[in-house]
C-alpha cells in the first residue's frame, strides 16, 4: 500500500516536471540565436566598391608589401633586411642584429628560426584570388564605378605577380595557387618553374590591361600599368639570368626536382624576350610621365631620390612620419644617426659598412682605386694603377671618388646636419680628441655609417618628422635591367645598352662606359662587371644586391672577411673585424621552414638541407 | 552608486537589530568528529559527507580566517586536496593568486552560493565553506561549465537564534618576501670591466673611476631597491557581523573592511601614487517566510574597491629596481632635476613622484532572489523554487600620466655640473574609463526527495538556468547559455550509494545545429564498514569505496564570438596617395570554423574513505581525465592554403592523478590538537596538440606527447675547457664564443648547434602540492599554523633580464655572483640560448601562516560572549634551494608578501 502510494507520487512528479519542461523550453527556443549585427563579411566587402577596396588596399601593408628590407626593424617577427648581410656591413653579434647573420654563417638550415615562412605569402596571394574570383559580383553604381573595378582587378592581378617573384626569387617555384582555399587540403605540388614564369606573365599582361596609366592623386602609389609592365620586365631578366637560364647548379645535381629551380636549359632567346620587355615597359614608364631624377645635381640626386617621392619611382612603400626616436616599423633613422649631432642621442648603431664595401668605389673618373687584398684579414688594400696613379692613401680614403660614396655613406671627415649645427663627423677613438662624434657603443666598429635614407634634418628637433620611401621599383633599375639584357643577348653592349647604362652614371656625374676600367674576358663580361658595380652602388641598401648576386650566381662574392678603419688622434689605420662571411651554394635557393615541409604534400624541400 | 550602497548597508543593519530569536551558542567542533554528518556543498545541494559518491574536498570558513587578509585566495594554499593555488602578485588591488584543480589547463568555475560569480572580494568571516568538486559525478551537471572543475563556495545564512555579533579587528605590517638586489656601483664597474675583457674590448672603468664610486654625483652609487621601497607598509581589516533570525525571517548580515597600503617609498603630496586599496563589504542574506510553505529568499552583497595605482605600470617600476645599475645615474641630480640617460629613461623614483597615478574604483553589485515553495501538502518531499539573478559591476579608471625630462651630468670635473637633457616634461594626460559587466540569469528547479521506506532514500532533482553574461559595456552580443540538469541519488540501507547526473546544455558560440550538448555522469558508493563482515573490526569504524565517471564540457571561447563565420577585420594602416592620407585594409579573420564544439574532458575517479581508530580519517583519490576537442590552431595545413588557421578541435590530452587528505585528532581535556595533511600530485600528456610532426632522426624536436607544461631548449653539455675545446666542438650559432661558455649537446649530430638541436628539458613540472596544517588549544591558548610545499617546481631563467646582466643595459645581480655563472659579455649571446641550464630547482618549503591566540575567560558581564587576541605571520618563513628570490614568484613585477598581524575577535 504504502509502495503503490509512493509510486503514485512518483507518477504525480514527473508529470509535473514534463509539464514544467515543456513551458520552459517552449519559452526558451530562440534563445541562442545570433543576433543581426554589423559584422564584416565576404557579402558585406563584396557589397559595393567602397568596401571592396579595403580587401585590396590591404595587399599594400607592408606585411605583404615591400622589399623586406626594413633595416633594423628588430621588434618585427621578419628579422631580417636583405640589404644587412649583403651590403658588407659590419654584422654585430648583439641578439637582434645577429639573426641576420645567420644567413652568411654558413648555417642557414630549415630549423633556422628567423626563416621565413611560406604563410605571408600564400595569404596575399589567397586574398588576391578571391578578389578575382569575386570582382564581377560588386555593384556599379556608375560607369566610373565599373572602370574602378576594372582598375582594381588589376591591382589583384599585379599582387599576385608581385607575391610569386617574392616567393621565387628566395625559394625557386613554389605551388601556383588558382583559386582561394577555404582551408582545404587539395594537393598542390610545387609548379615547374618555366610554367611558373609563364602564368606569372599572364598575370601581369592581365594586370596591364586592367590597370590605368596614372592614378587620381588620392590613390598615387598603387600599381599603375608601367609599373605592372616593369615589374614583368625585371622578372623577365631574372628569368634569363644565368641561375634559372641553364642548367642545374651543379650542387643541386642529382635533386629529384629539377624542374622547380629553373628551366634546366640556356635559351638566349630569354634575353630577347627580357630585352623587348624592358623596352615596352621603359616606353610605358616615359609615357606615364617618369624620367630619372635629375634635379639636386650630381652631388645630391641620389640622396635627395632615397629621401623623396619622385617621377624615377614607379613603386614605393611608405612608412609613417617620426622623428629620429623611429616608428614601431622603421628605425632607419633611430639607430643610424651619427652620436652627438642631433637632439636624440642614440648610442647604438644600426648599420656600419665595411672597408669591403668603402674600398669598391670608383674614383671620380671611373676607376677602381683599389683591386683587393694580400692578406685574410682583409686589412692590406692591393692598389690599381689607377689608384696609385691618383695617389690613393688611406687617410685621404674619400678624395675624388664616385660623388655617390659621400652620398651612401658617413665617414670621418664628412659633414652631417646640413643647415643646424654642420658638425664634421670624428669617428676619434681616444677619447680626450675634442668634438668627437663617436658613439660609446662599444660595438660601433668600423668607422663608417650610413647615410642614404637618413634625413639630415631630423636631428634638429624632435618635432621633425620624416616618412621614409624606400623604392620597390625605380625606373634606373629598369634601365640597368634592359642594358644588362641587351649586354647578354648581343654578346655584348649595343649602342642602346651603353645608353641606357650612361644615363644612370652620368645622373651621379660619372663618366661613361670605359671597357678598358673593367675585368672581363670579353666585351659580355666586361660590361657585366661594370653592371655589377654600377648596381652595388646605385641600389646600396634597396635590397637588390642579394638578389642579384644570387641570380648571376656569384654568390661566392658574399663569402668575405671584414675590416674596418681605426681613427686615432687623427691617423687612419685599418682594423681586422674578425668576421668572416661563409658563401654556401645551397644559399641560391632558401630551404622551406621545416613545419612548412612536413605539413605541405609536394612541397620538396630544395636541394642541400 | 556609492551612495545607494550606504543607505543599503543601513537598512541591512537596521533589519540585523530588528529580529530576535532564542540564543544558540557557537560551537566550533574540528576535525574527524564531523566526518561522517558534515553537510557538504555540492552542485545545487548539499548532502551528508557519508552519502558523497563523488570527489569532493571541502573546508569550512572558519579555518580560512587564520591566514592572508589581504585576499580570500591566499588563504587557500594547501588545504584542498587537489586544488593548486599559484601566488600572483603582492600589489594591492592585484593579488588574487590563480587556481587550478587536478592539472587542469584552464581557471575553475568557481559558484558563489549557486552563481558563477568571482570570488576574490568575499571574506573568510563571510564563508560558510567552500567545497572543491573535481570529478565527473560531482561536475557533469555543470555541462559546458563543468571540465576544469569548479571550487564552491557557499556563504552564510541566518538561523533562529538571538542575533549574534561577531567582530573581528587585525592589522599589522607587510613587506616583501624577497627581492633580488642588483650589486653596488663599485662591484658593477668591475664587473662591466670583466665582461669588456671578456669581449675582446678595452676595459670602460679605470681604477680611480671604481674607487670614486659614490664620491659625488659624477659617480653616483644608488641602491635602487633601498631608495624605491619601503622595509614595510599597513595592513588591516575589520569585520562585522550578525547571525540571526525567527519564524519569520533569517539573516546574516557582514560588513568589513579593509586596508591594503603598497611598498613604494617615493612621495609627492599633491599626487601621492603608492598603491594601496581601501575595500568595504557588505552582504545581506535573508530568508523571509511567506507563508508556512514558501521562503523567499534574498541575497544582496556589494562592495566597493578604492585602487590607487602609479601610472607606469608595475612592469616598467620593477624591472628598473631590479635591473637598472647602481652607476647608472643619479636618481635626484644636484640641481633637483630627475637622473637619466638617452637609453635608461625609466627612473624608478621620477616614475613614482612626477610620473603620475591612476585610480580605480570599482563596485560590485550582486543580487539574487528566490522563491522556493513546498509542495509536501501535494507529494510529501516535492518542492520547487524559481530564482533570478542581477550582477552588476562597475569598474571606472581614471588617471592621470605624463613623461618627465631626466638629465645626466656631462662629462667633466668638479662641482659645477653640465647637463644633457633628455626629453621635456609633458603635461599630464588625462584619461578616465568606465566598463562594466551584467550578468542575467534565470533558473527554475524541482526536487523530490521521497520519504524514506525500507531502507530506500531517493533524492531528484531537475533545473533548468538560463544565463546572459554582458561582460564589458561594450560587448554587443551578450555570451547566452541554456542548462537543463538533473540528478537522481538513490541510496540502500546507508550502505550502497548510486548518482546519477546529466545536463543538456547549450551556448551561442555554435552554429545553430550544433548548440547543445549532454554530459553525463554517474557515480556510485560502498560503506563497506556498514557491511556484517566488517562489524567486530574495531580500529576502521568507517570505509568507503567509490567510483564515478563522466564527461564534462568547457565552453572555450576562442577567436571571440561566432567562429563559425568568416569574418573580416581591419588590416594595416599605410599612407598612400598625394598628401599620403592612411588607408586601411581589411583581411580575412581566423577561417570560420563552422565545426567548432566544445572542449570534453572524461573523468573517472576511484575514491577511499576511511574513518581509523576514531581519529585518522582518509581521503584518497585515483583519477584519470581525458580531454579531447581541446581548441588548438592545428598547424596540419598545408602552406599554401594561405589562411590564418583556426582553432580546431584537435587536442587531446590525458592527465592522470592522486589526491590524498589524511586527518588526526586528539581530544583530551586540556590539550586538543588536530593536524591534516593534503597531498595533490598529477601528470599529464599532450597526445594531440595539431603540431607540425618532425618525423625520422627530428621527431626529438615534438612535443605531442610530453606534457602541456614541456619546455622545448638546448642541453647543456659543460662548458669549454679551452681554445682546443672550441676549435673541436661542433660549431655554436648563436654568438661568438669564449672559454667557460656554455656548451650545448649536438642532438642531430650535424656538428652545427642550432635550433634544431632542442629537446624536452623540463617536461612535467610544478605538480605536486602538500599542505600541512595543524591546530591546537591548550587552556586558554590556541595555536595553528599550515606548511606548505610545492615539489617539482622550477624557476625558469631564460629570457629573464635578471639573468642576462648588461645585455639590455641592466645591472648583475647576486645570481651573476654565483661561482658556475658563465663568463660576463656585453654582447655575446650564446650563454643566453634557452637551455636547461636556466632551469633551476624552485622546490620549497612555506610556513604559509602561524596564528597564536589567548581567549580571556570569565568575561565581565554577560553580553561579551567571546573574547581572544592574536598574533599571527603569513607567508613568514621560506626553505628552497634558490635563494636569490622568492622562489614562487621570479618574474619582473611587484612581488608577493609577508605580513605580520595583530588582531581581536569579540562575539556578543
Amino acid at each position: 500500500m504504502k509502495r503503490k502510494n509512493n509510486i503514485i507520487k512518483a507518477i504525480k512528479s514527473v508529470v509535473f516536471v514534463c509539464i514544467a519542461i515543456l513551458l520552459i523550453v517552449a519559452c526558451e527556443q530562440d534563445f541562442l540565436e545570433k543576433p543581426a549585427s554589423s559584422d564584416v563579411t565576404i557579402d558585406t566587402i563584396f557589397a559595393n566598391t567602397s568596401n571592396a577596396q579595403q580587401l585590396i588596399a590591404e595587399l599594400y601593408h607592408n606585411q605583404y608589401f615591400g622589399t623586406d628590407n626594413i633595416p633594423l626593424n628588430w621588434w618585427d617577427d621578419q628579422w631580417l633586411g636583405w640589404s644587412d648581410f649583403s651590403e658588407d656591413l659590419y654584422v654585430t653579434s648583439a641578439g637582434w642584429h645577429g639573426q641576420i647573420w645567420k644567413y652568411v654563417d654558413g648555417t642557414l638550415n630549415p630549423g633556422s628560426l628567423m626563416l621565413q615562412r611560406l604563410n605571408r605569402t600564400f595569404y596575399a596571394i589567397r586574398t588576391a584570388n578571391i578578389f578575382i574570383e569575386r570582382a564581377n559580383t560588386i555593384t556599379a553604381v556608375s560607369a566610373k564605378d565599373e572602370e574602378y573595378i576594372q582598375h582594381m582587378l588589376g591591382e589583384a592581378y599585379a599582387h599576385k605577380g608581385y607575391q610569386y617573384f617574392k616567393a621565387f626569387r628566395l625559394w625557386g617555384s613554389i605551388p601556383w595557387m588558382d583559386k582561394a582555399l577555404e582551408g582545404g587540403e587539395e594537393p598542390y605540388a610545387r609548379m615547374p618553374f618555366a610554367e611558373m614564369i609563364d602564368s606569372i606573365e599572364v598575370s601581369l599582361d592581365k594586370a596591364a590591361n586592367l590597370l590605368p596609366n596614372t592614378w587620381e592623386d588620392r590613390w598615387t602609389g598603387k600599381f599603375t600599368r608601367s609599373a605592372a609592365l616593369a615589374l614583368k620586365a625585371k622578372i623577365l631578366v631574372y628569368a634569363a639570368s644565368p641561375l634559372y637560364n641553364g642548367e642545374v647548379p651543379a650542387y643541386a645535381s642529382g635533386y629529384g626536382h629539377p624542374e622547380v629551380l629553373g628551366y634546366n636549359n640556356y635559351d638566349k632567346e630569354r634575353w630577347k624576350k627580357a630585352a623587348d620587355a624592358c623596352k615596352i615597359a621603359i616606353d610605358a614608364c616615359h609615357s606615364a610621365g617618369h624620367e630619372l631624377y635629375n634635379e639636386a645635381g650630381p652631388e645630391r640626386n641620389i640622396y635627395t631620390l632615397a629621401l623623396n617621392l619622385t617621377k624615377e619611382h614607379l613603386l614605393y612603400e611608405r612608412w609613417e612620419e617620426f622623428n629620429t626616436l623611429g616608428g614601431w616599423r622603421y628605425c632607419h633613422n633611430q639607430m643610424n644617426y651619427p652620436y652627438d649631432v642631433g637632439w636624440y642621442k642614440r648610442a647604438e648603431t644600426g648599420m656600419q659598412p665595411t672597408l669591403q664595401h668603402v674600398d669598391f668605389y670608383q674614383l671620380k673618373n671611373g676607376k677602381f682605386p683599389i683591386e683587393g687584398y694580400s692578406d685574410a684579414a682583409g686589412t692590406q688594400p692591393i692598389l690599381t694603377q689607377a689608384g696609385i696613379e691618383a695617389g690613393y692613401n688611406d687617410q685621404e680614403f674619400a678624395k675624388d671618388r664616385d660623388p655617390r660614396f659621400g652620398q651612401n655613406l658617413v665617414y670621418h671627415g664628412s659633414k652631417f646636419g646640413e643647415h643646424y649645427n654642420d658638425k664634421i663627423i670624428n669617428f676619434d677613438s681616444d677619447v680626450t680628441v675634442p668634438d668627437r662624434t663617436r658613439s660609446p657603443w662599444p660595438l660601433f666598429k668600423t668607422c663608417f655609417m650610413v647615410r642614404k635614407f637618413i634625413n639630415e634634418d631630423l636631428g634638429e628637433a624632435s618635432t621633425v618628422l620624416h616618412g621614409a620611401i624606400h623604392p620597390v621599383l625605380r625606373l634606373a633599375d629598369i634601365y640597368l635591367l634592359y642594358a644588362e639584357a641587351l649586354n647578354n643577348y648581343h654578346d655584348g653592349p649595343n649602342g642602346e645598352a651603353l645608353q641606357y647604362f650612361n644615363l644612370v652614371r652620368n645622373r651621379s656625374g660619372m663618366p661613361d662606359y670605359e671597357s678598358s676600367n673593367y675585368d672581363g674576358a670579353n666585351a659580355r663580361e666586361k660590361f657585366q662587371n661594370a653592371l655589377k658595380y654600377e648596381r652595388r652602388v646605385e641600389f646600396f641598401l634597396e635590397a637588390q644586391r642579394y638578389f642579384d648576386l644570387r641570380r648571376w650566381k656569384d654568390g661566392e662574392d658574399l663569402a668575405r672577411t671584414y675590416a674596418g678603419f681605426n681613427v686615432n688622434n687623427g691617423i687612419i689605420s685599418r682594423v681586422a673585424l674578425n668576421q668572416t662571411a661563409i658563401w654556401k651554394d645551397r644559399l641560391y635557393f632558401h630551404p622551406f621552414q621545416t613545419d612548412d615541409v612536413n605539413n605541405t604534400p609536394g612541397l620538396y624541400q630544395n636541394p642541400g638541407y | 552608486m556609492k551612495k545607494k550602497i550606504y543607505l543599503y548597508l543601513t537598512i541591512i543593519i537596521f533589519c540585523g537589530f530588528s529580529n530576535y530569536g532564542n540564543a544558540q551558542t557557537d560551537t566550533i567542533t574540528i576535525g574527524t568528529g564531523e566526518f561522517l554528518t558534515d553537510k557538504v556543498e555540492i552542485a545545487y545541494g548539499e548532502k551528508q559527507s557519508q552519502e558523497i559518491t563523488s570527489s569532493i574536498s571541502t573546508i569550512k570558513g572558519e579555518d580560512l580566517a587564520h591566514s592572508s587578509i589581504s585576499n580570500l585566495g591566499n588563504t587557500l594554499f594547501g588545504k584542498l586536496s587537489g586544488l593548486f593555488v599559484n601566488i600572483g602578485s603582492g600589489e594591492p588591488g592585484n593579488n588574487a593568486p590563480s587556481y587550478r584543480i587536478r592539472g587542469g589547463f584552464r581557471a575553475p568555475l568557481v559558484i558563489v552560493d549557486g552563481f558563477e560569480r568571482d570570488m576574490t572580494y568575499i571574506v573568510p568571516e563571510e564563508i560558510e565553506s567552500i567545497s572543491v568538486l573535481k570529478d565527473a559525478g560531482a561536475l557533469a551537471v555543470y555541462g559546458m561549465k563543468g571540465a576544469n572543475g569548479a571550487i564552491v563556495v557557499t556563504t552564510k545564512r541566518g538561523k533562529i537564534q538571538k542575533g549574534e555579533i561577531k567582530v573581528s579587528i587585525q592589522a599589522g605590517i607587510q613587506s616583501l618576501v624577497d627581492k633580488l638586489e642588483t650589486v653596488d656601483a663599485r662591484s658593477y664597474m668591475a664587473l662591466y670591466n670583466q665582461a669588456a675583457m671578456n669581449d675582446g674590448l678595452p676595459v670602460k672603468y679605470s681604477a680611480s673611476d671604481i674607487d670614486a664610486a659614490g664620491s659625488s654625483p659624477r659617480y653616483p652609487n644608488v641602491n635602487w631597491s633601498d631608495l624605491v621601497l619601503k622595509e614595510f607598509t599597513p595592513i588591516g581589516r575589520a569585520n562585522f557581523d550578525v547571525t540571526g533570525g525567527n519564524k519569520l525571517v533569517k539573516y546574516y548580515v557582514n560588513f568589513g573592511f579593509l586596508y591594503d597600503n603598497g611598498i613604494y617609498k617615493p612621495e609627492n603630496p599633491d599626487m601621492n601614487s603608492n598603491a594601496n586599496l581601501k575595500q568595504i563589504n557588505v552582504r545581506s542574506n535573508l530568508d523571509i517566510s511567506v507563508t508556512p510553505s514558501t521562503v523567499f529568499g534574498i541575497n544582496l552583497s556589494g562592495n566597493v574597491n578604492q585602487n590607487v595605482l602609479p601610472a607606469f605600470d608595475n612592469n616598467r617600476i620593477w624591472e628598473a629596481i631590479h635591473t637598472l645599475p647602481a652607476d647608472a645615474f643619479n636618481a635626484v641630480n644636484p640641481d633637483g632635476s630627475y637622473g637619466g640617460t638617452s637609453i635608461l629613461l625609466n627612473n624608478p623614483v621620477a616614475m613614482l613622484e612626477t610620473g603620475g597615478r591612476n585610480n580605480y574604483v570599482s563596485q560590485y553589485l550582486n543580487a539574487d532572489f528566490r522563491i522556493r515553495q513546498n509542495f509536501d501538502f501535494w507529494v510529501k518531499g516535492l518542492s520547487a523554487s524559481l530564482g533570478y539573478l542581477i550582477d552588476n559591476s562597475a569598474i571606472n579608471g581614471d588617471g592621470s600620466w605624463r613623461n618627465y625630462q631626466v638629465k645626466q651630468i656631462a662629462p667633466g670635473i668638479g662641482e659645477d655640473y653640465a647637463y644633457y637633457s633628455y626629453r621635456e616634461n609633458s603635461q599630464y594626460n588625462e584619461w578616465s574609463n568606465a566598463d562594466g559587466t551584467r550578468y542575467n540569469t534565470f533558473d527554475a528547479d524541482i526536487r523530490y526527495k521521497m520519504p524514506e521506506a525500507n531502507g530506500n532514500k531517493l533524492d531528484v532533482m531537475v533545473r533548468f538556468q538560463s544565463d546572459e553574461e554582458y561582460r564589458s559595456n561594450s560587448d554587443i552580443s551578450p555570451y547566452l547559455t541554456n542548462n537543463y540538469a538533473g540528478r537522481i541519488s538513490y541510496s540502500k540501507d546507508n550502505k550502497y550509494f548510486v548518482d546519477l547526473s546529466a545536463s543538456y546544455y547549450g551556448s551561442d558560440q555554435y552554429i545553430s545545429d550544433k548548440q547543445y550538448g549532454f554530459f553525463p555522469a554517474a557515480s556510485m558508493g560502498w560503506v563497506f564498514s556498514e557491511e556484517k563482515f566488517m562489524e567486530k573490526n574495531s580500529w576502521l569504524s568507517y570505509g568507503k569505496v567509490k567510483a564515478s565517471y563522466g564527461i564534462t564540457g568547457y565552453n572555450r571561447y576562442v577567436n571571440g564570438r561566432y567562429p563559425f563565420v568568416q569574418f573580416y577585420q581591419s588590416g594595416g594602416t599605410f599612407p598612400i596617395g598625394d598628401t599620403w592620407g592612411d588607408r586601411t585594409g581589411l583581411e580575412p579573420s581566423m577561417l570560420a570554423n563552422a565545426d567548432i564544439t566544445w572542449e570534453k574532458t572524461h573523468k573517472m575517479n576511484f575514491g577511499f574513505e576511511a574513518l581509523m581508530f576514531e581519529k585518522f580519517s582518509l581521503l584518497a583519490d585515483f583519477y584519470i581525465d581525458k580531454t579531447t576537442d581541446f581548441l588548438v590552431i592545428d598547424e596540419n595545413h598545408p602552406a599554401f592554403t594561405g589562411v590564418n588557421l583556426p582553432y580546431e578541435n584537435s587536442g587531446e590530452f590525458t592527465t592522470s592523478g592522486i589526491d590524498i587528505q589524511l586527518g588526526y585528532t586528539s581530544n583530551s581535556n586540556d590539550f586538543q590538537w588536530n593536524a591534516n595533511l593534503i597531498f595533490s600530485y598529477f601528470t599529464n600528456t599532450m597526445d594531440e596538440i595539431g603540431e607540425a610532426q618532425n618525423t625520422g632522426i627530428y621527431s626529438y624536436l615534438n612535443t605531442t606527447g610530453h606534457s602541456y607544461w614541456a619546455i622545448l631548449g638546448l642541453e647543456q653539455d659543460g662548458v669549454y675547457q679551452n681554445e682546443q675545446d672550441i676549435q673541436n666542438s661542433p660549431k655554436q650559432t648563436f654568438s661568438e664564443v669564449i672559454v667557460g661558455d656554455l656548451k650545448y649537446k649536438d642532438q642531430n649530430g650535424d656538428n652545427i648547434i642550432d635550433s634544431r638541436d632542442r629537446k624536452i628539458i623540463s617536461d612535467m613540472h610544478d605538480n605536486i602540492d602538500i599542505g600541512l596544517s595543524f591546530e591546537a588549544n591548550f587552556k586558554d591558548f590556541d595555536i595553528r599554523g599550515l606548511i606548505h610545499s610545492r615539489i617539482n617546481n622550477i624557476v625558469n631563467l631564460n629570457n629573464a633580464v635578471v639573468a642576462q646582466p648588461f645585455l639590455n643595459n641592466n645591472s648583475p645581480n647576486n645570481l651573476t655572483l654565483e661561482d658556475d655563472f658563465p663568463p660576463l659579455t656585453l654582447s655575446r649571446t650564446n650563454n643566453y640560448q634557452l637551455s636547461d641550464f636556466w632551469i633551476r630547482d624552485g622546490d620549497y618549503i612555506k610556513l604559509r601562516n602561524i596564528e597564536l591566540g589567548y581567549s580571556i575567560p570569565n568575561l565581565p558581564g554577560k553580553k561579551m560572549s567571546k573574547m581572544r587576541v592574536f598574533l599571527r605571520g603569513v607567508n613568514v618563513l621560506t626553505i628552497s634551494k634558490w635563494k636569490h628570490s622568492d622562489p614562487e614568484f621570479t618574474g619582473i613585477g611587484y612581488p608577493p608578501v609577508k605580513s605580520y598581524l595583530i588582531g581581536l575577535n569579540f562575539n556578543f
